[in-house]
């Protein structure tokens, strides 16, 4: 389908730039932080006729299928990481201005497509670039146009795994890891034990280091941070949750929780305080404020753990099997708190033996054996109809 | 280790020695008792001294104790290579030896400027006394952060904690209570070695129990004012080796 057929079938109207204008990635970087609102997301989306690419840039929040929207158009989804080539290629910065951007095949020159109220921003209005021929879409439209492809809206993905490789000394521990989760998503990560689900987990908050591969967490290119200082920024949006808790032994319950807001994040104190004790209660700790590690039970130790993790305010949860060194029934206790937190729509990947809570929860799951993905899909066809012979063998032994 | 058997043992060869000391006793002269009760002003100003030089020498080798234990767990292999050298010289080096070193390697005094500024000796044996403080408390150092679980590492990096902040925020702080009962130990090891300083000429206790025994000329005098000034050393580390072995117990039990 032509986008701008599409365009038209639908009342969208953009009026084409005669002259399309070509924003280097320095007058966009000077542009960007003027626009109040430009909190977007780039999509890259590749005619697979090869005429046209579409550089798509929606706000964060917009639900989208971006998947339904890729094959409306007959195009190629492409991930961040293809896109931010590409974008670099093009000597653009994707994400900064844009609502919708067309790029042409050549490379040569693209055309930006404006949100209204960016228009109206002075900042716009005043750059060069910026003259009556260029084509405005208004927000509105921009969302009936995606809508209109008509498939269910799917979120916008927020971490992105693309064939991770990963070794310790000669032993691959992941072989080629690729996976999507949404924003507000949750997937389950099961397998038997030493497939490499830890190791994966840990690889995406940047405790361990890949070897080959991608790994993004929202703005944050994992593999390509190397120092600790460079890693704080994505650990303030990753928080993962151990199976062994791991709190601070020296620090009440309260004080754990409260530790690296104020530490790390420079928080006020006051403001961390009021936080710590709504996140405890949150947790079904209220009382327990004042007490120590040492002195809670394994299951009030992990929810003030997920409390400690929350306390960054992440957009992503790793949780590792938290409820593995539980007894059955302090599990109830932390599986409850962690299906709320989902409910409420934390984007959250999770690596659980708990079939039945995998099963409950997560929209995706997937079967992880000796660092491959041998099988994944919603948990009903995963474990209702399981494609592949080590899928059945695994479900058997643990069902 | 001091044990209380010791200090019994240590009493009963005092009084032993005052009873042999007042059998023997030339008639006319003041008695063994008079003269250690006479003399007990100036021996305990010594004594004192040589808590003082304990003191100092424990303040200094424990600040820069730390220092070089976080340079012995740095994450750069050069950084730890030195500080292994310069932990292994210092503690393997004999004190008196380091003593020696100190003494003729500082000058007896600085000019700044124009003003003069006296650096007795009291002071230089008081470092020379802190270098093999240093070197043992980076060791203790190193050993109490190897021994927190790297789990703790994970989950304080996890929370975006850098690696400075995970040391002294999480780290040190579960580290002190395992490095106390050294730290102590090392504390009694140091008093009892302030005595060195008698032998490069600072004037502390052993120094002015030399010049007592040369000043009143009776042989008599000799092993009671030895052995009470070693009482009054074993009176005043018995209590902190108790502690150490307290607070060693306690641990163990956690
Ligand atoms: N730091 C490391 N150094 C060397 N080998 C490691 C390291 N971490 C993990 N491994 C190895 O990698 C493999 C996968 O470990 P991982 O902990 O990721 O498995 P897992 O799927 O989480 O297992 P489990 O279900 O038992 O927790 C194991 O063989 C493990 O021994
Ligand atoms: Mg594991």
């Amino acid at each position: 389908m032509d986008l701008e057929a599409f365009l038209r079938d639908h009342g969208i109207i953009a009026t084409r730039h005669s002259h399309p204008p070509v924003m280097t990635v320095e007058e966009s970087e000077r542009l960007v932080p003027k626009l109040p609102g430009a909190k977007t997301k780039n999509l890259f989306l590749r005619d697979k006729k090869g005429a046209r690419h579409f550089l798509v840039t929606v706000p964060h929040d917009l639900p989208v299928d971006l998947n339904a929207l890729g094959s409306a158009l007959d195009a190629d989804r492409l991930g961040f990481a293809s896109l931010e080539r590409l974008a670099k290629h093009l000597g653009i910065m994707p994400g900064s201005v844009s609502l919708l951007a067309l790029v042409n095949d050549a490379a040569a020159a693209v055309e930006f497509v404006i949100d209204r109220t960016l228009w109206d921003a002075p900042a716009v209005q005043a750059h060069p670039l910026v003259n009556d021929a260029t084509m405005v879409i208004p927000h509105a439209d921009l969302e009936r146009f995606l809508a209109a492809t008509g498939h269910a809206p799917r979120v916008l993905e927020l971490v992105r795994l693309v064939d991770v490789h990963k070794s310790f000394g000669t032993v691959e521990v992941l072989c080629g890891i690729s996976l999507d989760v949404g924003k507000g998503e949750a997937i389950c990560i099961i397998g038997p034990s030493g497939s490499g689900k830890s190791t994966l987990l840990r690889c995406i908050n940047g405790l361990v280091g890949i070897d080959r591969g991608e790994i993004h967490v929202g703005p944050h290119a994992v593999h390509r941070l190397h120092k600790d200082a460079e890693m704080v920024a994505l650990r303030k949006d990753v928080s993962i949750v151990f199976q062994q808790y791991n709190l601070f032994p020296h620090r009440t319950a309260l004080e754990n929780v409260m530790m690296a807001p104020v530490d790390v994040l420079k928080q006020p104190k006051v403001e961390v305080e009021e936080r710590a004790y709504s996140l405890l209660a949150k947790v079904r700790l209220t009382g327990k404020e004042k007490n120590y590690p040492g002195e809670l039970s394994g299951g009030e130790q992990q929810r003030v753990a997920i409390a400690r993790a929350l306390a960054m305010r992440p957009q992503v949860m790793l949780f590792d099997e938290v409820t593995a060194a539980l007894d059955p029934e302090t599990r109830k206790e932390v599986l409850v708190t962690i299906r709320q937190l989902i409910d409420e729509g934390m984007t959250s990947i999770l690596v659980t033996h708990e079939m039945a809570f995998a099963r409950e929860i997560a929209q995706h799951v997937y079967f992880t054996d000796q660092g491959l993905i041998v099988e994944h899909g919603p948990p009903a066809r995963l474990f209702g109809d399981p494609q592949k012979m080590r899928t059945r063998a695994f479900l058997e032994q643990v069902l | 280790m001091l044990t209380s058997r010791a200090g019994v043992a240590l009493l009963a060869a005092f009084v032993a020695s005052i009873v042999v000391a007042q059998v023997q006793a030339i008639p006319g002269q003041p008695s063994v008792v008079e003269l250690l009760v006479k003399w007990t002003p100036l021996l305990a100003k010594g004594f004192l001294f040589n808590l003082l030089i304990s003191f100092f020498a424990m303040l200094v080798g424990t600040l820069a104790g730390v220092l070089l234990g976080s340079a012995r767990i740095s994450p750069r292999p050069p950084v730890r290579g030195m500080s292994w050298i310069v932990v292994q010289f210092f503690r393997n080096a004999p004190w008196l030896v380091l003593l020696f070193f100190v003494m003729f390697l500082l000058p007896f005094e600085f000019h700044v400027g124009g003003t003069t500024i006296p650096f007795p000796d009291w002071i230089k044996a008081t470092l020379g006394l802190a270098l093999p403080i240093m070197a043992n408390v980076a060791e203790i150092l190193r050993g109490a952060v190897q021994s927190i679980p790297t789990a703790q590492w994970d989950a304080a990096r996890s929370l975006a904690f850098s690696r400075r902040q995970t040391l002294w925020k999480i780290i040190l702080p579960q580290c002190v209570k395992r490095m106390l009962p050294p730290w102590m130990n090392w504390y009694a090891i140091l008093t009892m070695a302030t005595t060195l300083a008698s032998i490069v000429g600072v004037s502390e206790v052993m120094t002015l129990t030399l010049r007592i025994t040369n000043a009143e000329g009776r042989t008599d005098l000799l092993i009671p004012i030895y052995s009470y000034v070693l009482l009054w050393f074993f009176v005043y580390c018995w209590p902190i080796s108790l502690m150490t072995r307290r607070l060693e117990a306690r641990y163990e039990v956690r």
